[in-house]
């Protein structure tokens, strides 16, 4: 009886931390696989492709747990990169930082613009705006990548303090100050009140659409922000760099745990989620497998996660 | 009063309806102007022949989009379908060859459906995020299945008159088209099946309660988008002899611009075949008028972005 009950909650833990079941599948398995996967230089490349994606990341989860969605990241993530280098050629790097910061918020305002006061689907209208913002990328770039020019951007995204790219620890400030916002402050958990039931929210005195604002502009900001970083790493801006972000970081998100139907999930799912993806991509790229493939494989992930997320919710609103 | 505050109403409905319709007419007549062989009867036949691929899919997508869903899946599935089409005209005889690329889209939209049906997918939103990750996975196979190479379409193929022929003048490939126009609007307007879509595109919960089976309308459409898209697809690598892996880039936003521009609304339930014809038209013929005038196919993915977003957001205000 008792062992039972035991198997019952052992399974349950599963069903709740697939993600970081699936991590630790990944991590045990890959040393019998691929001596390279436990080297230093493996851990680090894995670490920064996992920074630049969980900064926008964090971002987006503030968006996700409100009860919409961004998908415009990608083309976003590459507009952003490209104005910095553009910029740089003709102004110090700061300002050209800044305003790459400001087309993020632009961005920002424009999806929270017509998807909070215009009441369009969010899915679809990011989606667009993605499209939109990568023909600007391929306007401003010619469709050839284009080369920094200053020496301290280029710095900025390869130097190390302590042996840890400055890029990391960026990253690790930025989920810090992510975490303790979504957990001790009124903004936090206005996300969980509006994304949890917007009637509710708006009844109990929340500026809900307020709020769906401050989350958009939020996730431009982050994204603008993370486009440069990665830009100053590659020393290179292209607009091909964000084909799948948007795609890859949304259903990262929903990996560990966080619903695309808002209210639930939180930073440290997130991380795991992304860490998940960005763990299989590495071992993937180790083993050398076909890059056909791993399209493939990366396609039936997504279904296979979304159908989950999908299927849960189904299965609650059975029981109800 | 009332009736200026109505007065008021209906202009601003009309600007919505009609801005962006205007704009891509004024756009036409100026490069018939500047352009005389923008005018010419070759030009005509030509653009008469480009619309079909396109409009076949938009077609498809139209009757998703009334069911309230969406198919992104439609770019890697014409991808696929073309391969599989080309590779078995080298081996088998024309018949056979498009029998099976038309039971691929066949196959391809009912693995949609039945996928969407298993967890429960019940708003736009779930069916934006499994078909994009379809679209990924059948675009993998058309590589898988090509290993990356076009294929060309054997010479001298009866198989060629699909794309190029015509009688009396007119290009069998556009009575292919009407064809399917007739039937998909006799199919949505005038049987309990078309009923069906749009009541469950438009109150799912009351055509629920009024004993339709959801799951059937969307096997229904995502078949049926499927099918379209096959033909569509076969029309295509007909005109130009060959097929390459990442044939059908794109198409999905063009079927949904082509959908939204034509006044069908993004949130189901209403819109017509007709209309959508009428959308796949203007968006072929600006897309001839910018090569036309020398437009940069980088500034026409931007425009195109613009016009998408745009075409959201006037659909957006017309709902409220």
């Amino acid at each position: 009886m008792n062992e039972k009950i035991n198997v019952r909650r052992i399974l349950k833990i599963i069903q709740n931390q697939k993600a970081l079941v699936a991590l630790l599948v990944i991590f045990i398995m890959m040393p019998f696989l691929t001596p390279y996967f436990f080297t230093r230089y493996n851990m680090v490349e894995l670490l920064l492709q996992c920074a630049i994606l969980l900064i926008m990341a964090g971002g987006v989860t503030f968006v996700v747990i409100s009860g919409e969605c961004d998908l415009s990241i990608g083309g976003l993530m590459c507009l952003s990169g490209i104005v910095a280098i553009k910029l740089q050629e003709s102004m110090p790097l700061f300002p050209a930082f800044v305003l790459a910061i400001v087309v993020g918020l632009l961005v920002g305002a424009v999806n929270a613009f017509l998807v909070v006061s215009q009441n369009a689907d969010g899915f679809i209208t990011t989606l667009g705006m993605g499209m939109l913002l990568k023909g600007v990328s391929l306007v401003l770039t010619n469709a050839h990548p284009i080369q920094g020019t200053n020496v301290i951007f280029h710095k900025i995204g390869t130097i190390s303090v302590l042996g840890i790219p400055l890029i990391v620890i960026i990253t690790i400030i930025l989920l810090a100050i992510a975490q303790s916002v979504m957990k001790r402050t009124a903004f936090g958990r206005d996300c969980y009140a509006v994304g949890g039931n917007f009637e509710v929210a708006v009844y109990a005195g929340i500026r809900a659409k307020r709020h769906k604002v401050m989350t958009y502009l939020l996730s431009g900001a982050v994204t603008a922000l993370a486009g440069f970083l990665l830009s100053a790493r590659l020393n290179s801006g292209a607009a091909t760099y964000g084909d799948n972000t948007a795609l890859l970081i949304n259903c990262g998100i929903v990996v560990g745990g966080t619903s695309f139907g808002g209210g639930i999930g939180g930073i440290p799912q997130t991380i795991l989620g992304m860490f998940l993806f960005a763990t299989l991509e590495n071992a993937m790229n180790l083993m050398n497998v076909n890059s056909y493939v791993q399209q493939l494989i990366r396609g039936i992930i997504i279904v296979g996660v979304v159908c989950l997320d999908c299927y849960t919710k189904k299965k609650k609103r059975d029981d109800v | 009063m009332k009736r200026i505050a109505g007065g008021k109403k209906n202009i601003r409905n009309l600007v919505n309806d009609y801005l962006i319709i205007v704009g891509i007419l004024i756009l036409v007549i100026y490069t018939a102007i500047v352009r005389l062989e923008f005018r010419s009867g070759e030009n005509v036949i030509n653009m008469i022949r480009q619309l079909c691929p396109l409009g076949m899919v938009a077609l498809g997508m139209t009757i998703v989009i009334i069911g309230g869903y969406i198919d992104l899946s439609v770019a890697g599935m014409f991808s696929m379908i073309g391969i599989v089409t080309t590779s078995m005209l080298n081996v088998t005889s024309v018949p056979v060859a498009v029998i099976v690329g038309l039971l691929t889209g066949v196959a391809g939209g009912a693995l949609n459906g039945a996928i969407l049906n298993f967890c429960g997918a019940r708003d736009d939103a779930d069916a934006l995020f499994i078909t994009y990750g379809m679209s990924t996975v059948y675009g993998a196979l058309a590589l898988l299945i090509s290993n990356g190479a076009t294929i060309n379409v054997p010479t001298n193929s009866s198989f060629l008159v699909l794309g190029k022929g015509s009688i009396s003048a007119i290009p069998i490939a556009i009575l292919i088209f009407f064809a399917g126009v007739g039937i998909l609007q006799f199919i949505m307007k005038k049987t309990t099946l078309g009923r069906k879509v749009h009541l469950s595109g438009g109150n799912p919960v009351a055509a629920r309660l009024n004993g339709v089976s959801i799951s059937k309308s969307v096997m229904f459409m995502y078949i049926m988008t499927g099918l379209m898209t096959a033909i569509g697809a076969i029309i295509l690598i007909s005109r130009v002899t060959s097929a390459s892996p990442v044939l059908g880039k794109n198409y999905e936003t063009n079927a949904i611009m082509s959908v939204v521009i034509g006044g069908t609304t993004l949130k189901g339930g209403h819109g017509s075949i007709v209309n959508t014809v009428f959308g796949v038209m203007l968006i072929t013929i600006m897309a001839n008028a910018l090569n036309m005038l020398g437009v940069s196919a980088n500034a026409q993915s931007a425009a195109k972005g613009l016009i998408l977003v745009a075409a959201i957001w006037l659909d957006s205000r017309k709902q409220r």
